[in-house]
């Protein structure tokens, strides 16, 4: 205590007023920042994304937000927009002269952004490269599979013709192209990796790529087409909902998706933003694994339909953002959505009646297993539709796994799966063929099986017109329907969050471009 | 120059214990080849690229192969980055290093000078005022101190951005955030080394000896009060560079904090084991620095 007193000095005043101007100094600081103000300066564009973008070569994919990006800098031949159409693009038209021939026609006078410029040849060599699985492997996964097994060769006819000849009829060839850029490979051959740059030949060129951070763009000057009306994009990686919703909250972002669907709430008081959801082109459904009693009954498959009150679960979890689906995989993202089709209504005393007559009037005990947190309110789905199964009968045992866990298991013997999985899937290219397959027995996480589904399918993927194709897939997703071969949940909601001064729509497959956008009128 | 090979041996020992432990976790929690390959992905494929990437190897034999690589410094590739995973570490380094610095700096700074002011201050409440302001920020978990601090002065008085980097602006928030790991203790900690060493023998002997009471304060009392400052500041190193996982990833903050977390959420095996090293070894020599240090400062921590 003498001590105390002691050091209580004019001296050790002193030490705490400059300890208290220390303190002070960061609030004054503060103060004198001024707001951080919004997003967006004139003609600047910033949108946030919910994944970092971690490669830019076409060769790898990671996320729909990743090819976003990479879609502004490389053109492809051709193009999906905003209203999902299939649109030229380095291609400025294209034949399918023969079932397993499509013919694209280049533009004339298209460049990178180093004046190279792009022609047959330029195609041909990256689509060598797409085929060449030794030149890939480690970076594509499976992404460029459907290409390696299904384009036998490419021939550079002359400088603006191009012939793909493919091993099979494919009649939704020329929507996948839009998904497979095509990039200056000489480029790459002076020793400029592809993965972290680009020679730009989109609308936008790279300024600087922060894979985790920011992915900043600028408009191309070498561009064939219209500038974009952004003339500089940010896209700024929040990969935290928690980041995501206070970025919006902030105004630090004119775009931003993957809100989780209990925030938007807070957003929605907010005058200066557009806040909603579309529904994905991601379907929720619950996988029954019919190499088990008593999935193998049909009629237990349609209880269990009948049995959950999706209506229920989409106006309360999902706040009315996406609608029960219309009692198949598909929706109206896709082309081949059968609108004849109708949702299992909720009817218990139906669902119960199927109980009864597939051997089961008490119920049973069944495994549900799910990836936890890997969907947008997954882990609250699960237990809603386990409560209302048990209304019935069915008891529920929940299994949350890893999402690792969850495609080891599901990619492993069916054996060793659980009696039932909840799966939210979709393809990258929103087109039928590849949801569908999904379905088929060839696909490895598929352990609901359905031999006439096989034989549909099997003549998918045989179809050489576009009429065989619709007709085939009509008579697919019915088949599916009648014999329940899922339990149909509903559409994952893509939740979105856009400043008034953007105009932008937000497609069902989320790819979310800086050309689609235009200031507000 | 024992006990130097002896720091040494035990630094070494508990990054091998690190990465030893998080390679056998990551392992046990599914193939990164499943997620790897995505939905498209046939029985074929998926077997193909499991035995590219080399999975389909015993675990022990991949143990042994990842021990060689990290000795070596050739870590596989990072599964979503498609380089060297080292250098993809290495490159969110000097961000997490800035990051984490300053939140040091200002932790100490602040540690203290409100450690000093509690044992020195002339009024009751400036002793025991400020002090109590830390312990209780300390006694907040830490992310959810953090989003108090974006709804205060990002959402509510829209000072500062809510996150992301490339200005100083950006780093006001995580920095003061990070500080509230060291600042409470080493606050606390200086202030009883102050009062114990106004109490000792030598001090009574400089004032005996007619020094000035400035230098006494200096020389005699704040020094020795620092040395179990510096063994604190030692350990937070650790806690700060842990808490800036939770800082980068509320702050976006590209740093190797929050590449971790995603990697770990992205079964980027590579990358996470690769960022697992470079923190422990980072902790481990700071530690090493540190025990040194006091051991030049204080000879009697050589005799222990």
């Amino acid at each position: 205590m003498a001590y105390v007193l002691e050091v209580n000095s004019s001296r050790n005043r002193k030490s705490w007023k400059d300890f208290i101007s220390l303190v002070a100094i960061p609030a004054v600081v503060a103060l004198c920042l001024g707001s951080t103000g919004g997003a967006a300066q004139a003609n600047e564009l910033t949108i946030g994304v919910p994944n970092a973008i971690p490669c830019l070569d076409p060769a790898c994919n990671n996320s729909q937000y990743e090819r976003s990006v990479k879609s502004q800098l490389h053109l492809a031949l051709t193009s999906v927009n905003q209203d999902e159409q299939l649109v030229p693009q380095l291609a400025t038209s294209w034949e399918n002269p023969a079932p397993t021939e499509w013919v694209f026609t280049l533009r004339d006078g298209v460049t990178f952004e180093n004046g190279t410029p792009i022609t047959a040849e330029t195609v041909k060599a990256n689509f060598d490269r797409y085929r060449d699985r030794s030149a890939t492997a480690k970076i594509a996964g499976s992404w460029l599979a459907d290409i390696q097994s299904s384009v036998a060769s490419i021939e550079a006819i002359d400088d603006s013709t191009v012939k793909f000849t493919l091993t099979r009829p494919w009649t939704e060839f020329a929507a996948r192209l839009a998904s497979l850029p095509i990039i200056d490979l000489t480029w790459v051959a002076e020793g400029n990796d592809a993965t972290k740059g680009a020679n730009a030949s989109g609308p936008y060129r790279l300024v600087s790529f922060d894979p985790t951070s920011a992915i900043v763009l600028e408009a191309n000057p070498a561009y064939y087409g219209e500038p974009p009306a952004y003339s500089k994009v940010t896209y700024r990686v929040l990969t935290s909902p928690a980041a995501r919703l206070t970025a919006a909250q902030a105004h630090e972002v004119d775009v931003v998706l993957a809100l989780d669907p209990q925030d938007l709430a807070a957003l929605k008081g907010d005058s200066a933003l557009k806040v909603g959801a579309v529904e994905s082109s991601r379907n929720y459904f619950i996988w029954y694994n019919t190499s088990r009693p008593p999935f193998d009954n049909q009629d237990i498959r349609l209880a269990l339909n009948y049995a959950v009150n999706k209506a229920a679960i989409t106006g309360s979890l999902m706040d009315g953002m996406t609608s029960p689906s219309k009692g198949q995989v598909l929706n109206e993202p896709y082309p081949g959505f059968n609108t004849d089709l109708k949702p299992f209504s909720f009817d218990k005393a139906k669902a119960k009646e199927l109980l009864a007559s597939g051997g089961q009037p008490n119920g049973f005990k069944m495994t549900l297993s799910y990836p936890s947190g890997a969907y947008p309110g997954i882990d609250l789905i699960v237990q809603a539709v386990a409560a209302q199964l048990g209304d019935v009968g069915v008891n529920v045992d929940l299994q949350p796994m890893t999402l690792a866990n969850w495609v080891s298991m599901l990619q492993g013997d069916a054996s060793k799966a659980t009696d039932a999985t909840v799966a939210a899937l979709a393809p990258a290219d929103t087109q039928d063929v590849g949801m569908l397959k999904f379905f088929a027995s060839s696909y490895t996480m598929n352990k609901s099986i359905d031999p006439k589904y096989d034989e549909l399918f099997a003549a998918l993927l045989k179809a050489e017109t576009q009429e065989e194709h619709a007709k085939i897939v009509k008579e697919l997703t019915q088949r599916q329907h009648d014999n329940a071969q899922l339990l149909f949940l509903f559409p994952t909601p893509l939740t979105y969050a856009i400043n008034k001064s953007v105009d932008m729509k937000i497609p069902s497959n989320g790819m979310i471009r800086a050309y689609d956008a235009s200031p507000a009128k | 120059m024992r006990f130097f090979v002896l720091r040494l041996f035990t630094a070494m020992l508990a990054v091998w214990g690190a990465l030893t432990i998080v390679f056998f976790a990551l392992n046990m929690t599914g193939s990164p080849v499943a997620l790897l390959v995505g939905d498209n992905a046939t029985a074929e494929e998926i077997a193909r690229l499991t035995t590219e990437f080399g999975y389909d190897r015993p675990l022990v034999v991949r143990y042994v192969i990842f021990l060689r690589d990290a000795l070596t410094g050739q870590f596989p590739e990072s599964l979503q980055y498609h380089s060297n995973s080292l250098d993809v570490v290495l490159e969110r380094i000097p961000a997490t290093l800035l990051l984490s610095g300053l939140g040091l700096l200002l932790g100490v700074t602040v540690g203290l000078g409100v450690g000093y002011l509690a044992a020195n201050g002339r009024w009751a409440w400036s002793r025991r005022v400020p002090l109590a302001i830390i312990v209780c920020a300390e006694a907040v978990p830490p992310i959810l101190l953090g989003v108090v601090l974006v709804l205060i002065f990002s959402l509510k008085l829209g000072w500062l951005p809510t996150g992301g980097s490339g200005s100083w602006k950006n780093l006001i928030l995580p920095v003061t955030l990070l500080s509230v790991y060291a600042a409470p203790s080493i606050a606390r900690v200086f202030r009883a080394s102050i009062v114990s060493n106004a109490h000792a023998d030598h001090v009574r002997t400089a004032e005996a000896k007619g020094l000035s009471r400035r230098m006494v304060r200096l020389r005699h009392i704040a020094a020795n009060a620092l040395i179990p400052v510096i063994n604190l500041i030692g350990v937070h190193v650790g806690a700060i560079l842990s808490g800036a996982v939770v800082t980068e990833s509320l702050f976006s903050w590209p740093g190797v904090g929050r590449l971790s977390v995603d990697a770990l959420l992205n079964r980027d095996y590579p990358l996470v084991l690769a960022s697992v090293c470079v923190v422990a070894v980072g902790f481990v020599i700071v530690n090493l620095f540190v025990d040194i240090f006091i051991a030049v400062l204080d000879p009697r921590a050589r005799e222990r």
